[in-house]
């Protein structure tokens, strides 16, 4: 994988699932730096290279959500740590998810993402690490850029359709 | 998103908020050069990417955790960093640039606002170099920009427009728009204030045995003792000659990140805690020691006050300082050394002890 590629960490995730995360990122030979909020991890994504935030959903939702918009421009793609409240959360669920953002609910996710990313990156550098993430996301990349709604994350059968959408929301 | 970028270059100014909000003139603002940016997370990062002299930063909605904000962005850019505060965040504007308080400051100074771009420009100029240049140049196409020395004597007649010089609390004018925007602000969104409106018992007794130094001694240890009983953000002032006003209040907005946070949060107990606060008070006063008036300065000060809450009491600031008086004239007419509570009802009025 890319040595630019990098991972940021926010805030107050669970334990063990931070834990959980660290250990996968370890596994795929990727470092990870703490961020104590969205403020300062802003600063972070700009000091250059490419790679995934992980967060809490309600903290990368801060500001209207606009860090999933800078992380996009910065070149880093944002895994949402959604804990059981999803009702609660349910308009910063569908915020996150049309801004191109992971929602994850178990640390085994993480895994299989990064494991399709490392499938497919090989060592191509930056760019070529940001062309498999927007292959994976399955939207030509524009929802990892932040340009666009991506109407879902990952491939086409994972998105859910609005029956279902309805059902886990209640609506 | 939010961007607004003018069509100037100077590129030293940043804002970040709601600048139609903080200044009269922000369409001034939108054709100068300065850039500015609605959202405090782009502002950050503009900073990060910039080369910015000054950072201004609208206090109003500008970020759920001002203070982690403000240290990211302390962190992101060697700029002085300007808060600019409605009047009712004076006192967590203060917090914020740690006014006495060590290590505790995340921006350099704050501004009251609304104000003038200009001013704003001149008066940041004026509390450091760096940003003499911008103010100087005229690139941001200011005419008549005072200088460092105009600057300061700008803050002066701000501060004799503010306070009262014999105690160097607010003065009528501020209480009264102070207390006017703080109860707007706990009227959009749920907030709680209470009023105490008090003045000094027999003070002209005192200044026409002893001369008027000690009655301005007394009012100076008066203003020194209930500054030092009320809480850092409470607003106190004298409003006329032996007449003191305290403006305790809430803030519902506060979200619980802040150091402050539980001094003004929902759960801030009206008039329960401004009657706390006043007993201390009443306390220190019989306590405190007035050397100008001889072996008689001891244990003789009182006051005769008034309480009256928002919403309990009154709806406006007219209405509050209407019924605090009408509970500080009962208080007077019954013997005065009291404070009187005003109720729910009109003549329900009850000795806070």
């Amino acid at each position: 994988m890319d040595l630019q590629f990098a991972a940021i960490i926010i805030g107050d995730l669970p334990a063990e699932v931070a834990v959980s995360v660290v250990n996968i990122l370890d596994g795929f030979g990727i470092e990870s730096v703490r961020c104590e909020e969205v403020y300062s991890a802003v600063c972070r994504l700009r000091e250059g290279g490419s790679g995934i935030v992980f967060g809490r959903l309600g903290e990368l939702c801060r500001e209207e959500g606009q860090f999933f918009e800078i992380a996009g421009r910065c070149g880093y793609f944002c895994c949402c740590y959604l804990d059981d409240r999803v009702a609660s959360r349910q308009r910063e669920v569908v915020s996150a998810m049309e801004r191109g953002a992971f929602v994850f609910t178990e640390p085994s996710e993480v895994r299989e993402l990064l494991g399709k990313l490392k499938g497919q990156s090989g060592s191509g550098g930056r760019r070529k690490t940001e062309k498999v993430i927007g292959k994976i996301l399955g939207d030509d990349g524009s929802a990892y850029r932040g340009k666009g709604r991506s109407g879902g994350f990952l491939r086409d059968e994972f998105r859910m359709t609005k029956a279902e959408t309805d059902a886990l929301f209640g609506a | 998103m939010g961007v607004e970028k003018s069509k100037d270059l100077s590129g030293q100014v940043l804002l970040i908020g709601d600048i139609d909000r903080a200044f009269l003139d922000a369409a001034r603002i939108r054709e100068s050069r300065c850039e500015a940016h609605l959202n405090i997370l782009d502002g950050i990062d503009a900073a990060r990417n910039g080369d910015y002299s000054i950072v201004g930063v609208v206090m109003s909605g500008a970020a759920s955790r001002l203070r982690q904000a403000l240290k990211a962005l302390r962190g992101s850019c060697l700029a002085k960093i300007i808060l600019l505060a409605m009047m009712s965040e004076e006192p967590e504007a203060m917090a914020l640039v740690g006014r006495g308080e060590i290590g505790s400051s995340v921006a350099d100074d704050y501004f009251i606002c609304p104000l003038e771009f200009s001013a704003f420009l001149s008066r940041a100029a004026g509390s450091g170099d760096s940003v003499s240049a911008v103010a100087s140049s005229g690139e941001v196409a200011m005419t008549g920009l005072p200088d460092g020395a105009a600057a300061e004597r700008m803050a002066h007649l701000e501060r004799l427009a503010t306070e009262d010089d014999l105690t160097g609390l607010k003065n009528r004018n501020y209480i009264w728009e102070f207390a006017r925007q703080v109860i707007e602000r706990a009227e959009q969104a749920g907030g709680r204030v209470t009023l105490l409106v008090f003045d000094i018992d027999n003070l002209k007794h005192y200044n026409d045995l002893y001369g008027h130094l000690a009655g301005d001694e007394i009012l100076r240890e008066a203003a020194v003792l209930i500054r030092r009983c009320c809480r850092s953000h409470d607003v106190v002032g004298r409003i006329g000659g032996d007449e003191f006003a305290v403006i305790f209040w809430d803030d519902p907005r506060q979200e619980g990140a802040s150091e402050d946070s539980e001094r003004r949060s929902t759960s801030g107990d009206h008039p329960g805690e401004a009657i706390f606060i006043v007993k201390r008070f009443v306390s220190e006063l019989e306590r405190a020691e007035l050397h100008l008036l001889g072996s008689e300065g001891k244990g003789v000060l009182a006051i005769s006050g008034g309480l009256a809450s928002y919403p309990r009491d009154g709806a406006s600031i007219e209405e509050l300082f209407a019924k605090a008086d009408m509970a500080l004239l009962d208080a007077k007419q019954s013997g005065k050394n009291r404070v009187y509570l005003v109720g729910k009802d009109p003549g329900d009025i009850a000795d806070i002890d």
